[in-house]
């Protein structure tokens, strides 16, 4: 099966034999002995240590903690889902809020150029004003937001598309 | 005296409030705002009411219906928490003034201390330390930033209303400050209902060291030793303990009786806390005091055995403390971890999501006080914490022992949390070493970086739910059930 995590699509398959779970995540073979086995809970031993992971199943994700950090991996039906429904790739970001807040400052215009590490909005959510940053260097093509507005966590609200010439120096 | 509390406030310290009240034989009522209505404190309390929509300006900041609803349910006080209106001097004078007990200090203590420009010049007549700055209700934003030239950049802009570091900037030349002054005022608007905003002078690689103090209606003052809250990120505290590695016994003392005297010189009626800045030579500068519970209380409890919220509630009846100073003494460490919803790699962005899965942290030494349990909603209205884990021990380093195993044993799927960062902040050598300054993040960047990477194990952990499906629809026995009980060692 297909999972995605980081905007990365991570191969995934396994069988049980005996004890042991076997699979292939990507292109690494990883074997694990599974010690003990209840809900949402397995003990494993890999590489001679001892991990316990806290699972859990929800909707289009899955949950995974070990040592004491969480993995979190949407579910992919089919791989040009992902492209679609991100709509990003190395060369374009789309700027979306961490979670529903208010539009404070939108620092940029269509046609702008933003260098990597740009702050090119200002929102607050849970009474904290955050600054999106762009990854990139480019331009951009798209504003979809004006101050004052109230966004959800899934609202694009700047697209930028990197520099072509900035690119070749 | 207090039969029945109405708690203002949700979350964890809306439940540690409503147990302390059960304690006591005291009745509690919760309140809570439309999407709040299956909250933990909710169920926790002996009864409830519901006080408006989500936005806090219309339920958990709604002081007429709050009051209003603390009559109607027959309760003959109100307990503010943290945040919210804890510190809204107006709000302490409606809840009396409608003939209720407020679970604070007095009016004027809590009008006086508030305000900077008051609070600063009391503690310079009570010979407190204080910082070089420049307060004004009037003044504009041009005269603020020839004053900001005058105390010499680096200055800090700090909304005049609230701690928390909500509203506040660093700014280092004048060409920035106009937006930073800007931008302060509009976060101190949102966060504490007013724009008033100040200016001080920056003091470089500080520590944020901070007393919890207690005074009653009889003019007895005490201090409970000191906090070291300099973990902060984005000004906010994170990790917080007590004793202080920078303190020693005479300097403990020393800002322990200037605390003492700040609230004396206000006629300070309840529990609080003095925030001091301490620099590299050992010297202290006031910064503000905290007139209301703070969220790192508990650390303060494991170690002097004194229930914080208990003597709150008995100061407001107008008890006499039964402490005298010489009876506080502090044993061992103690630790807090605050697990906020959020993002620690990417700049701490709160995320929010409902808890599907939650195991908190047992053991000895080990304390958790949680606003959260399987099923809750964390919501973007409000602040992202969700639980604190309090660890304490006879030494630090048993103390951050147990810590390191409660933030691996706590588990909190569904939501994005802060525990592998806190972690590696409890395994960085400079803060074993003690070196804990308010920079700490920026100067240890490397607590930033996963160094147990476990995403493909992880990744192949998740194959196990679709093995345990097909066996299910299979009418086979799930892979545990195949699997069994194995233990290390054990032949077949």
């Amino acid at each position: 099966m297909k999972l995605k995590r980081n905007n990365e699509i991570i191969d995934v398959d396994s069988k049980i034999v005996d004890s042991k779970l076997i699979g292939q995540v990507n292109d690494n073979e990883l074997s694990i002995t599974i010690l003990s086995s209840e809900e949402n809970i397995v003990k494993i031993l890999h590489n001679n240590e001892i991990k316990e992971a806290v699972y859990i199943e929800d909707r289009d994700k899955y949950y995974v903690q070990i040592d004491g950090k969480q993995y979190i991996f949407g579910k992919v039906e089919d791989e040009e889902d992902v492209i679609a429904g991100s709509g990003e790739s190395e060369d374009i970001e789309n700027i979306v809020p961490p979670m529903p807040g208010t539009i404070i400052k939108v620092n940029v215009a269509v046609g702008d150029k933003v260098k990597e590490g740009e702050a090119v909005i200002v929102v607050e959510a849970m009474k904290m004003e955050t600054n999106l940053y762009t990854r990139i260097t480019g331009k951009v093509t798209k504003v979809n937001a004006k101050e004052g507005d109230r966004v959800d966590s899934d609202t694009v609200l700047v697209v930028i598309e990197k520099d072509e010439v900035e690119e070749k120096d | 005296m207090i039969k029945k509390i109405l708690i203002a406030n949700r979350s964890e310290i809306a439940c540690r409030i409503i147990r302390a009240a059960k304690e006591m034989g005291i009745k509690t009522v919760a309140v809570y705002s439309e999407i709040d209505k299956e909250a933990l404190h909710v169920k926790l309390a002996d009864e409830s009411a519901l006080i408006g929509p989500a936005p806090t300006n219309q339920s958990y900041l709604n002081q007429e219906i709050l009051i209003e609803t603390a009559l109607k349910m027959g309760a003959d006080a109100i307990h503010p928490g943290y945040g919210f209106l804890s510190e809204n001097y107006q709000f302490n004078q409606k809840v009396r003034d409608a003939g209720l007990t407020y679970i604070a200090p007095n009016v004027e203590a809590m009008k006086l201390l508030g305000s900077k420009t008051s609070s600063r010049q009391t503690m310079i007549d009570a010979g407190v330390p204080v910082i070089n700055g420049f307060q004004s209700d009037t003044a504009s934003i041009d005269e603020f930033k020839s004053k900001a030239i005058e105390i010499g950049f680096p200055v800090l802009v700090k909304a005049s209303a609230g701690g928390g570091g909500k509203g506040m900037r660093i700014v280092r030349s004048a060409d920035e400050f106009e937006d930073a002054f800007n931008a302060s005022s509009r976060e101190a608007k949102s966060a504490f209902g007013d724009a008033t905003v100040f200016v001080e002078k920056y003091v470089e690689n500080p520590r944020h060291i901070e007393f919890q103090v207690a005074g009653d209606s009889h003019d007895n003052y005490i201090h409970l030793y000191d906090r070291e809250c300099s973990i902060q990120r984005r000004h906010q505290k994170v990790i917080e303990e007590t004793p202080s590695t920078a303190l020693t016994e005479e300097l403990r003392k020393t800002m322990g009786a200037a605390a003492v005297e700040a609230i004396r010189a206000v006629n300070y009626d309840s529990v609080g806390t003095v925030e001091f800045l301490l620099d590299d030579d050992g010297k202290f500068y006031f910064l503000e005091v905290n007139t209301r519970i703070q969220v790192e209380h508990p650390i303060t409890e494991m170690t002097t055995g004194i229930d914080l919220l208990k003597l709150q509630i008995d100061i407001a009846n107008g008890k006499e403390m039964t402490y005298k100073q010489s009876d506080i003494t502090q044993r061992g460490h103690s630790i807090e971890c605050r697990v906020y919803a959020e993002d620690a790699e990417k700049d701490f962005i709160p995320t929010g999501g409902k808890v599907l899965y939650h195991r908190p942290p047992t053991g000895l030494g080990m304390r958790y006080d949680t606003g959260i349990t399987t099923g809750s909603e964390i919501s973007p209205y409000y602040d992202p914490i969700m639980s604190k884990i309090i660890s304490y021990g006879s030494t630090r380093e048993e103390a951050i022992e147990r810590m390191k195993l409660a933030l691996k044993e706590t588990v909190i799927l569904g939501v994005k949390t802060s525990m592998d960062f806190m972690y590696r902040v409890l395994c960085n050598e400079n803060f074993l070493a003690g070196n804990t300054y308010t920079n700490f993040l920026d100067k240890n960047p490397e607590v930033f970086e996963i160094n147990n990477d476990n995403s493909e194990l992880a990744a192949l952990v998740t194959t196990l739910i679709n093995h345990s499906q097909e066996t299910e629809n299979e009418d086979t026995p799930l892979p545990w059930q195949i699997i069994g009980e194995w233990e290390i060692g054990a032949t077949k």
